[in-house]
């Protein structure tokens, strides 16, 4: 078989070039759990199985907090605004680095 | 087939590539009626590397003018001008310029805007890192946070003391445009991540239900089991003298909701925005999704969710 002229190999690379100009667009991100804020084993309690109670942001230190509470410290800061818990209450605070750093 | 039996066949594809160029879509230029109002070195970038198919300002290189790239360059500019115009942006109201600005570079932050194929073809519309950073400063300018005022805190509290004097009672609430139901229980799910925005200053928690939670704990995320729910629950910041900053008012909740199949039509998520104390359904039809999948899309390889959960167990 004879060679393909230059004018056949051109009009190839051009419909290559746009098939692959109709191609998928490529991924920018994949999914990913994020193991540096996870926090099992290390912990009496599970960040996964605790609610929220409140959250801050502390600019000063880059840090975003939030605070978990078990059943009763949930049910009793969504019931009142004094700070009088119940015995049994627990609560954690969670202290990531912010990743996006704030102007102090 | 030798050299000679190609000859027919090229003519055939050459007669074609004419006449197709024949067949040519319109494209016009209609006039700029609000252009974007931005400092000069913003709208330079934008010019640059945006207004060919987000503005009515459309200058189409002549390899663009050639069928079949025309019809390509058409249909991205039609597409293009209808999700955003830069010519008409001055007619949106300030806070939703913001919102829609915020959402552009968060595309180009992801690489998913300029298109990729339109950045293979058109190099000098790629975005430097240099200038990512002139959009993030003009978008988010670093400047002093400001303590609330007495009057915001005091909104806040009051709103607070409501709920808690509410309790467990849950208003009638809307669905969204697109039928999607308010879920009341979305309080009681658990938290999955939490995050900040700089340019409309909101604080951020993000809950995930029981079959989202289950989905983390055995890494099976990608994509999310039918069923899985996330709810982003915002709050306005409220900034202390000290400059710390805790939630203040209620500011919206939305929910992501996975069902591959009954939501096809949206990346196989239902969607849904409630505003304010009220709860007030967010968009004026069902067509307010085409901002939810817009701003997701370029996370289609992590099941077009932002979120990276923080890894727990059971």
């Amino acid at each position: 078989m004879k060679a393909p002229s230059k004018g056949l190999r051109l009009l190839c690379i051009g419909a290559l070039a746009w098939a692959a100009g109709c191609a998928k667009n490529p991924s920018v991100t994949t999914a990913a759990l994020n193991q540096s804020a996870a926090l099992v084993g290390a912990l009496p309690m599970n960040p996964l199985a605790w609610r929220i109670i409140s959250s801050a942001i502390d600019p000063a230190n880059g840090t975003m907090s939030t605070l978990y509470g078990n059943d009763l410290a949930v049910g009793y800061a969504r019931a009142n605004s004094q700070h009088d818990y119940p015995a049994g209450r627990r609560w954690m605070i969670r202290a990531g680095l912010a990743r996006r750093f704030r102007p102090k | 087939m030798t050299h000679k039996g190609w000859a027919p066949f090229l003519g055939i594809l050459a007669v074609a590539f004419v006449a197709i160029q024949f067949v040519r879509p319109r494209l016009t230029n209609p006039p700029v009626s609000a252009d974007l109002d931005a400092p000069a070195d913003v709208k330079e970038i934008l010019q640059t590397s945006c207004y060919n198919c987000h503005s009515n300002e459309t200058k189409l290189p002549w390899f663009d003018r050639v069928v079949p790239a025309y019809w390509i360059a058409v249909r991205d500019v039609r597409r293009g001008r209808a999700r955003l115009n830069f010519s008409e942006f001055g007619k949106l109201p300030a806070a939703q310029q913001k919102g829609i600005l915020f959402e552009s570079v968060s595309q180009i932050e992801l690489g998913a805007m300029p298109l990729p194929d339109y950045r293979r073809v058109h190099p000098e519309s790629v975005i430097r890192p240099q200038q990512l950073a002139v959009l993030k400063s003009y978008l988010a300018p670093v400047e002093p946070l400001q303590p609330s005022t007495q009057a915001e805190i005091s909104a806040a509290d009051a709103q607070h003391a409501k709920w808690i004097q509410t309790g467990s009672t849950t208003p009638a609430v809307s669905p969204a445009p697109n039928g999607l139901a308010f879920l009341p229980d979305y309080k009681n799910w658990k938290p999955i991540s939490s995050t900040d925005r700089l340019d409309n200053h909101t604080i951020r928690q993000i809950l995930g239900n029981d079959i989202a939670v289950r989905a983390i704990a055995e890494n099976h995320i990608n994509p999310w089991p039918d069923g899985a729910a996330f709810a982003k629950v915002a709050w306005l910041e409220q900034v202390d003298d000290k400059g710390s900053i805790r939630p203040g008012a209620f500011f919206q909740v939305e929910f992501m909701i996975r069902d591959a199949k009954k939501y096809a039509n949206t990346l196989g998520w239902g969607w849904g925005r409630w505003r304010g104390a009220e709860l007030t359904p967010y968009g004026k039809n069902a067509n307010f999704t085409n901002e939810c999948v817009g701003c997701h899309r370029p996370m289609a390889d992590a099941n077009y969710v932002f979120t990276m959960p923080m890894r727990g167990e059971l």
